[in-house]
């Protein structure tokens, strides 16, 4: 009796130890981890602000789903779990969508910034290149007014030079004149000087006065005299003869008022021939004072 | 009197129940069906591939259970479809969304390399 009193004690104890894991069993793994998907949904801003409503049906049907589970109602739970699980994914798609969008607006204000940057930029590298562009354009009208200036100054001084030549030519037309590397050269071949001496006769002095005038006329002209002689006789006869005829010709155009600064005296003697010294023409022609108007 | 009249009452009322819950069923089987077939495939595919599926899926299993009888059941399957099918819904236009911010990043990156050249 005392065994069998024992026996059903053991059983009773047993199926009561049984009925109590029975009425309690472990929530699934499932069941947590929608809870804990769900908690983390409820701490994130974004997703409780745009599925709260869902986050509320989430968590009705998650306690109905555990509920359920512990009372082995598995259609009830699976079904319960589904529409729990399913609102927490909808509410997180939403705080999902909200979130994209703050982060569109953030690039949006960034891109504007950008944009707003590199048109500044644009239109600075465009003054750039305009004021360049203007720089070369004054360098340029630069380069070209002094190349209209120095064509303008060429033009004068040719203007000058022809208006000289053509002065000198009108006042020098009684000379034989020849354009030399010093400049206008008038040729004198028929001045008399007696005898050999470089005493200029008086028709010489006459046929000196056009000169007289033209230096008189034109302050700033400088002249050169040389004399030449043929080749009759000794050579530093003749050197010396043609230098005091040639300063004979400058000392008369100082007497007419002429300053002897702007006199320059040489002789040659017959060193410069223009013609055959074995002729009577040849010899004559040989015999000349030369004047340049020099430049 | 009144009790007869109670009893019949009660008894249209017991009748009436499985054909009611019947019309849910159907009812509730048509909207999860019309909402799914608003989806672009195509879309969803892409964007909620796996929600997709198991929208798919529900959907079958509540008309499997419509036409075996069991309402209850096509019911439930039939709210699942149709959580589901929200759910890709949203997922869709969340992926539409981060597209955009991806072509913005990239425009981004692009304009800043123009304005370092």
């Amino acid at each position: 009796m005392a065994h069998y009193l024992k026996t059903t004690a053991a059983i009773a104890a047993l199926t009561m130890a049984l009925a109590g894991c029975a009425s309690a069993p472990e929530p699934s793994s499932r069941l947590l981890t929608a809870e804990q998907s769900l908690m983390a949904a409820r701490a994130d801003p974004a997703t409780v602000q745009m599925g709260r409503t869902s986050l509320e049906k989430a968590g009705v049907a998650l306690a109905d789903a555990r509920e359920h589970y512990m009372d082995r109602d598995e259609d009830d739970y699976i079904h319960a779990i589904r529409m729990g699980e399913g609102y927490v994914a909808l509410a997180k798609a939403r705080g999902g969508q909200m979130k994209a969008e703050a982060e569109i607006a953030a690039l949006n204000a960034e891109r504007a910034e950008i944009v707003s940057e590199t048109r500044k930029l644009e239109v600075a590298r465009a003054e750039a290149a305009t004021l360049d562009a203007q720089s070369e354009t004054a360098s340029a009208e630069a380069r070209a007014d002094q190349s209209d200036a120095s064509a303008a100054t060429s033009r004068a001084l040719t203007a000058q030079a022809e208006a000289r030549e053509k002065a000198l030519r009108e006042e020098l037309a009684d000379y034989e004149l020849k354009q030399s590397a010093l400049g206008m050269t008038m040729i004198l071949q028929d001045l008399q000087y007696a005898t050999n001496s470089a005493v200029l006769t008086a028709g010489a002095q006459g046929r000196l006065a056009p000169l007289a005038n033209f230096l008189r006329k034109q302050p700033e002209a400088r002249i050169q005299v040389v004399g030449h002689t043929d080749a009759q006789g000794d050579d530093a006869f003749n050197q010396d003869l043609s230098q005091r005829r040639a300063a004979s010709v400058g000392a008369y155009l100082v007497t007419t008022g002429i300053d002897a600064s702007r006199i320059e005296a040489i002789g040659k003697g017959e060193s410069s021939p223009v013609a055959s010294n074995d002729t009577v023409a040849g010899r004559t022609a040989n015999r000349r004072v030369e004047v340049t108007i020099l430049d | 009197m009144n009790k007869i009249f109670a009893a019949v009452l009660l008894g249209g009322a017991l009748l009436a129940a499985p054909a009611a819950f019947a019309d849910e069923a159907r009812d509730t089987l048509l909207k999860a069906e019309a909402q799914i077939e608003a989806l672009d495939s195509a879309d969803a595919a892409m964007a909620a591939s796996v929600d997709y599926q198991e929208t798919q899926l529900r959907l079958q299993e509540a008309r499997d259970a419509e036409a075996k009888g069991h309402d209850e059941e096509s019911v439930w399957r039939s709210q699942e479809a149709a959580l589901h099918g929200e759910i890709v819904q949203e997922k869709i236009k969340l992926h539409a969304l981060e597209r955009t911010v991806t072509e913005i990043k990239t425009g981004i990156e692009t304009l800043r390399r123009e304005l370092v050249s």
